[in-house]
């Protein structure tokens, strides 16, 4: 197997990570800060292009890099091993420990505001993800 | 109260056979991060990747992996 491959391939999967997670932070993060404070909506929407571009280009990066995969068994097998799948499994549940939390937390404040469920739904789902990616960004650095 | 833990030897076997982490990985089938975090004693690797790495040296798996009391 050749051995520059394998390692290109890991840090296209690591660059990959990285801006998805920049991606997500900028787009998804606008609807939050939405519900807080007042943004003026030419800034509002340019925000959101800039983080679906960065989306998008990292997903088709992504792709491409799987259908490079495909291609190949022995790599994907070397990719896709058990260090990826373990750290996988713990980065979601990080995830899942960052969504109890932040459920806990708005149940908590519930008692004493009134909360829309829509601002529930994105913050949870907001810190839920990037939870998700911030620890596989950690847990895949050396 | 006592604990185990997992040591290996992939270092010393690796020097050994004079081989990078990176010339390892490919020939086992992983990736460089595999194998140094398995060298590391940060991750421990299945049994199959054991026995993958313990062939490739030409040793056993409890030479090349031991529990160490502590």
């Amino acid at each position: 197997m050749e051995v520059s491959l394998i390692e290109q391939l890991d840090k296209s999967r690591y660059d990959f990570l990285k801006w998805s997670t920049i991606g997500w932070t900028i787009w998804s993060g606008t609807y939050i800060v939405t519900e807080l404070v007042n943004v003026p909506d030419i800034v509002l929407t340019w925000t959101r292009l800039l983080g679906w571009c960065i989306l998008i280009i990292s997903s088709i990066r992504f792709f491409k890099l799987k259908r490079e995969l495909n291609w190949d068994h022995k790599m994907k097998q070397a990719l896709e091993g058990e260090l990826h799948i373990y750290n996988l499994s713990k980065s979601f549940r990080n995830g899942y420990f960052v969504v109890i939390g932040i459920t806990l937390l708005f149940f908590a404040l519930s008692f004493q505001v009134t909360i829309s469920t829509l601002i529930v739904t994105k913050t949870t789902l907001y810190f839920g993800v990037l939870a998700v990616l911030i620890s596989k960004i950690i847990y895949n650095r050396d | 109260m006592e604990t185990t833990e997992l040591s290996n030897q992939i270092k010393i076997q690796r020097a050994i056979k004079n081989i990078t982490q990176e010339e390892l990985a490919a020939r086992i089938g992983v990736t460089r991060k595999t194998i140094n975090t398995i060298e590391t004693c940060k991750f421990i690797p299945s049994t199959i990747l054991a026995i993958k790495l313990a062939r490739f040296f030409e040793i056993k798996v409890e030479e090349l992996f031991t529990l160490v009391e502590k």
